[in-house]
């Protein structure tokens, strides 16, 4: 199965990750998170039973906060009518 | 057993037999006979095997003689170069006799001059050998100097052939005589090759040819006379400049206690090394002493070289580098106290515009070469846009034109760490390598030398606080000065000159991790900068924090 990614990194103060923070919670309450980088585009739909994971860390003057999200994506409803099973004499 | 011993003879071996194989082909030049054709061509194969032999004997002899001395190794390398040139002598001569199988009329080629080629080549073979076991100078020159001759006469033949095939006639055999010549001719460039590698032995490092004639005028100029073999050469090998720079000991009689004088030889384009001379003269005016005495100058059409008094004394990376905290301080208190000083010895009321994304845009291809992934291409977090490294330069360069700092001084132009040299014995700040030295924006300057500081490749806690350090001393610097002329703008462009050193250092860091830390904070100070309304510029504040690390 192919994998499809996103990955950014930058320096930014906090008001700038405020935005982007902001634009991400936005996301998750409509279910759909879009990101895009380099002309590639992945899109996520957060809903269901989600797992979050928040680690902080500081060691001396280095400080660490990440915040992870995982699910399974719920398989949608086959289109098709269910398969009737017939019996004929 | 593996013995230098072997490697000399074999060498010596291959010399005998490629200089055999020149007369072979001298002689099937006059005289068609197929018996040495078939010679040449057996040879070949011959030679190629000691080729190959020499080469695996100079590799084995390095990694067996541990103890070999710089000469020792030099001599290897020499003999490791020498062969492989020697070689591809031999395979020219193979194609010269080849290439005469397609004249139809082999007399056409007695009408041209060849024989001068081969009085010009087969004196260079009984040298090799002496000037590797006796370091005679004169000799090797003798052999660099038969490719400038080879090439004069290919000129002269070349010129004919084309002279001759404006007549339309015998225009196959013509251009396959045109081969000949040119088989000839490169056989010239690998004895150049050959030439410079025996001078490398003498003189200890790789110097070319140009550059040695320039070396001797200059230090002939400079009344040096002793002979150049028993000169201390000492090349600059980090240097990027393009230029050949080296230390030159001469003069010096150990018998008698009599010290060497140390100069700096710099050798190149005339272009860059005149620019440098002027800006040496500049300096000298404006704080005679500062920079190094030039003490001679010579110039040709393609090559300039000069002379300088070489300053004693730590370069300021090598002071904050180094454990010697009274240093640090003595040297930091001259460098504060010498940077506004000269400023303002130099200073005009001329507006100096902002030059950074333009220097910086100008580098750019180099840095994508070697960086190609690191720059931020436009991104999306949602609704989110995040602007691409393409956008966020535009916008700068745009806003760059909206500033300038209030006055002009003359500023050093590659202001890095290891261009400052402190003296300890007279307490002063010295510049050197002042090729870009011109007037401008004394931010720029202060930017390049707070990124040199941050891209020593020295990860160690003490050491990188002692960096983080001086660099907060360069910052208060920069900031008292832009306080006491009422610079404005002074944190917009130290933004915008900081970005432009911290893309372009990544040049020569082949460490991703490391460049990667550095493009970050160039792309986090394009950004910052161009969020920057024009009316907000006074109240833009730089955040310290990006010249730490």
């Amino acid at each position: 199965m192919a994998e499809e990614r996103f990955s950014f990194e930058s320096y930014q103060d906090t008001e700038t990750i405020r935005s982007y923070l902001e634009s991400l919670i936005e996301g998750i309450g409509k279910q759909r998170l879009l990101l895009a980088a380099e002309g590639k585009e992945i899109e996520l739909n957060p809903a269901g039973l989600l797992r979050i994971t928040v680690n902080a860390r500081r060691k001396g003057d280095k400080n660490r906060l990440s915040i992870e999200m995982s699910w399974n994506e719920r398989k949608k409803k086959s289109a098709e009518p269910d398969k009737i099973m017939e019996i004929s004499s | 057993m593996l013995t230098f011993h072997n490697l000399a003879e074999n060498f010596r071996f291959l010399v005998l037999e490629v200089a055999d194989q020149v007369e072979a082909t001298h002689a099937y030049l006059g005289l068609a006979d197929p018996v040495l054709h078939e010679r040449i061509v057996s040879r070949d194969d011959h030679i190629d095997n000691l080729k190959v032999l020499l080469e695996n004997l100079c590799f084995a002899t390095i990694h067996a003689q541990r103890n070999y001395n710089k000469q020792q190794i030099n001599l290897i390398r020499a003999r490791h170069t020498i062969s492989v040139n020697l070689e591809r002598i031999a395979d020219f001569c193979v194609n010269i006799i080849r290439q005469t199988g397609f004249l139809k009329n082999r007399c056409i080629l007695d009408e041209f001059h060849w024989e001068p080629f081969f009085e010009e080549i087969r004196p260079c073979f009984p040298l090799i050998i002496p000037v590797l076991e006796h370091n005679d100078l004169s000799k090797a020159l003798v052999i660099c100097q038969a490719e400038m001759h080879l090439d004069d006469l290919y000129k002269q033949a070349f010129d004919r052939v084309m002279g001759r095939l404006r007549g339309g006639r015998e225009v196959e055999d013509l251009v396959t005589l045109i081969f000949i010549f040119r088989y000839l001719e490169r056989i010239g460039d690998s004895l150049l090759n050959i030439g410079e590698a025996l001078l490398a032995a003498i003189i200890g490092e790789k110097i070319k040819i140009t550059q040695f004639d320039a070396l001797q005028k200059t230090l002939s100029g400079a009344g040096v006379r002793e002979p150049i073999n028993r000169i201390n050469y000492e090349s600059y090998l980090g240097t990027r400049s393009g230029c050949n720079i080296s230390r030159i000991d001469s003069g010096g009689d150990p018998r008698h206690g009599k010290p060497a004088r140390s100069t700096i030889f710099k050798g190149g384009q005339p272009k860059k090394i005149k620019r440098e001379r002027e800006n040496l003269a500049a300096w000298q005016k404006i704080s005679p002493g500062l920079v190094p005495q030039v003490i001679s100058f010579h110039e040709e059409t393609e090559q300039a070289a000069m002379l300088v008094e070489f300053i004693a004394g730590p370069t300021m990376d090598e002071v904050v580098l180094g454990h010697d905290p009274a240093l640090l301080e003595h040297a930091f208190a001259t460098l504060e106290e010498t940077l506004p000083r000269l400023w303002d010895l130099s200073k005009t009321d001329i507006p100096a515009p902002s030059q950074a994304i333009a220097q910086l845009l100008d580098r750019l291809d180099r840095i994508r070469l070697i960086h190609p992934r690191l720059f931020r291409g436009s991104a999306r977090l949602n609704e989110r846009d995040i602007e691409s490294f393409t956008i966020l330069s535009r916008k700068a360069a745009d806003l760059e034109k909206e500033v300038a700092a209030p006055c002009t001084v003359f500023i050093h132009g590659d202001c890095n760490a290891n261009n400052i040299v402190f003296n300890q014995a007279n307490r002063r700040i010295h510049f050197i390598d002042v090729y870009r030295s011109q007037p401008g924006d004394y931010l720029q300057d202060m930017a390049v030398l707070l990124v040199s500081f941050f891209r020593l490749p020295v990860f160690e806690a003490g050491a990188r606080s002692r960096l983080n350090q001086a660099a907060a001393r360069i910052h208060r610097l920069a900031a008292s000065y832009a306080a006491a002329n009422h610079d404005q703008s002074a944190s917009f462009r130290l933004a915008l000159h900081l970005a432009r050193s911290f893309f372009t250092s990544v040049r020569f860091e082949l460490n991703a991790r490391f460049a990667r830390e550095m493009l970050m904070r160039g792309h986090y100070l394009l950004e910052k900068v161009s969020l920057t309304p024009p009316g907000q510029i006074p109240a833009f504040t730089m955040p310290e924090e990006i010249i730490y690390y």
